[in-house]
This record gives structure tokens, sequence and C-alpha cells, in this order.
């Protein structure tokens, strides 16, 4: 077993690990903090994989942004610290885990996995993680204008619907 | 390196664990994590396969992927921000109805 293996399976173990959390636990903030150490370990995978830009990008987006944001709505929706607490069914929750995952497994089995093993990384080189960039930014440039129209839309969408609402709460008061 | 049979097992593994969050929680932030969860599977399992790709369409296919779930975390929290100050709650059993009462 090479080094990078053990270091998939450390990242691997821990991303899992994480997500079994988010699945057991019943207090929202350690939920949102296993959820943070998942997106981690799916980032180191990322690097593995031999995507440098695309780790980076899932730190910035991922760590910074949507996990802040679920921060942000776990303590605005704060009641009281009963209602954080639910109702465990871990049996359905296993059940669920493994019925989902040997489906799949089952699915996958008749495929031929003959991917040739790739040795060294196509993405190692060095100065990758610049071209990638001039590349994406350059001759892939409709997508980012695509994200970029989308993500305007979903702005004025998200503050319009916020906002109607305390405009009526206003009015109400 | 590694072969992608083992990111397609940890994907897969990362997928179910996703959807039993969604399935069987009932507050609407867990489930918000379990759909960032099943994001994150399907974007392993694109990176992993984006190896094998010279023109790197898998990782920028990932990249609008991420992009497009962040979209999603914003609205889905506006809707829960909304929720709350209306029903004042979060409990997806006890949302019945959208419409204002």
């Amino acid at each position: 077993m090479t080094l990078i293996q053990i270091v998939f399976f450390f990242f691997s173990i821990q991303l899992l690990g994480s997500a079994l959390v988010i699945l057991f636990t019943r207090n929202v903030v350690y939920a949102a903090i296993a959820l943070m150490s998942t997106l981690l370990g799916v980032a180191a995978l990322f690097v593995i994989a031999g995507s440098d830009l695309l780790a980076v990008v899932q730190l910035v987006v991922y760590v910074g942004g949507v996990l802040i944001l679920l921060l942000f709505g776990v303590l605005y929706t704060y009641r009281d610290p009963e209602t954080y607490y639910e109702k465990k069914n871990i049996l359905l929750s296993v059940a669920t885990v493994i019925g989902i995952s040997i489906a799949l497994l089952f699915l996958l089995r008749d495929l031929a996995f003959d991917f040739p093993l790739l040795h060294a990384s196509p993405f190692d080189q060095k100065g990758i993680t610049k071209a990638t960039g001039y590349y994406w930014i350059t001759d892939k440039v409709v997508v980012f204008e695509v994200v970029a129209v989308f993500l305007l839309i979903v702005l004025v969408g998200a503050g319009w619907i916020a906002s109607k609402v305390l405009e009526q709460n206003k009015r109400a008061q | 390196m590694i072969p992608v049979d083992y990111y397609i097992i940890v994907s897969i593994l990362l997928f179910s664990i996703g959807s039993a969050i969604v399935f069987t929680r009932r507050n609407i932030l867990y489930v918000l994590m379990g759909i960032e969860l099943i994001f994150n599977a399907s974007n392993i399992n694109l990176v992993a396969f984006g190896q094998f790709e010279p023109y790197l369409n898998g990782q920028l296919f990932s990249m609008l992927v991420i992009t497009v779930a962040a979209a999603e975390s914003v609205v889905a929290l506006a809707i829960v921000i909304v929720l709350f100050k209306k029903l004042n709650t979060i409990d997806l059993s006890e949302i019945k109805n959208l419409k204002e009462k």
C-alpha cells in the first residue's frame, strides 16, 4: 500500500465518519461542524484526483459560503434547545444507508471497471493550475457567463422573497 | 495512483448517507445538509472520471455543480427564514400547506 493510498483512505474515512455524525447527531450545530469536516475531506479527495483549482473553489464556496449560511440559518431559527432535539430513528437510518448502497453497488456490478490505472495524475505537471485557469476563462467562458447570470437571478430572487415578508411584517405591526 | 473504483465506492457511500439524512430527518436544516452531501458525492465522481479526460470538462462541470449548489442553498435559506417567520417552526412534519392562511 503506497503512501497516496493511505492518505486517500484516511480522508475517505474522515469524510464518511463526519457524514455519519450528521446522520446520527441530535444537535444541529454539531451537524454543521461535521459538515465542515466532510467538505474538507471532499476537497482533499479533489487534490488527490489532481484538481487543485477545484479544491480551492470547494473551500471558498462551501466552507466559506454555504456553511456560514447554514450556521446563520441555525442561529436565526433558534427557538429553544428542545426544538433541536428530535426523535432518533437509528434503525431506519442504518437500513436506508445499507439499502441504497447495496442497490447502487448491485446496479454497478455489471459495469466493466476496466479503466486504466493511472500511474501519475495527468494534471500533476508544473503550472497546470494556471493553465487550467487560463483555459477556463478563455475557451470555456460561456459556462461562467451562464453561472453569473444564474447567480444574479438567484440573489435578486432570494432578496425579494425575504424582503416581501419583512415588509408584510412591518405593515402588520 | 488511486483506482477509479475506490472513488466510486466512497461516492456511493456518501450518496447513501446523504439520502438517508434527506429521508429520515425532519429538521429542514438537516435536509439541506443531506442535499449538500449528495452534491458532493456527484462531484467526487465527476472529478475522478475527469482524470482520464485531457480537456478538463469533468472539473468544469463540477464547478458548475458547486455554484448551483451554492445558489440552491441561498434560496433554501431564504425560504427557511420566511417559513420560520410565518409558521414559527422548521419541522417538516408540521409544515403542511404553502398557502397563506
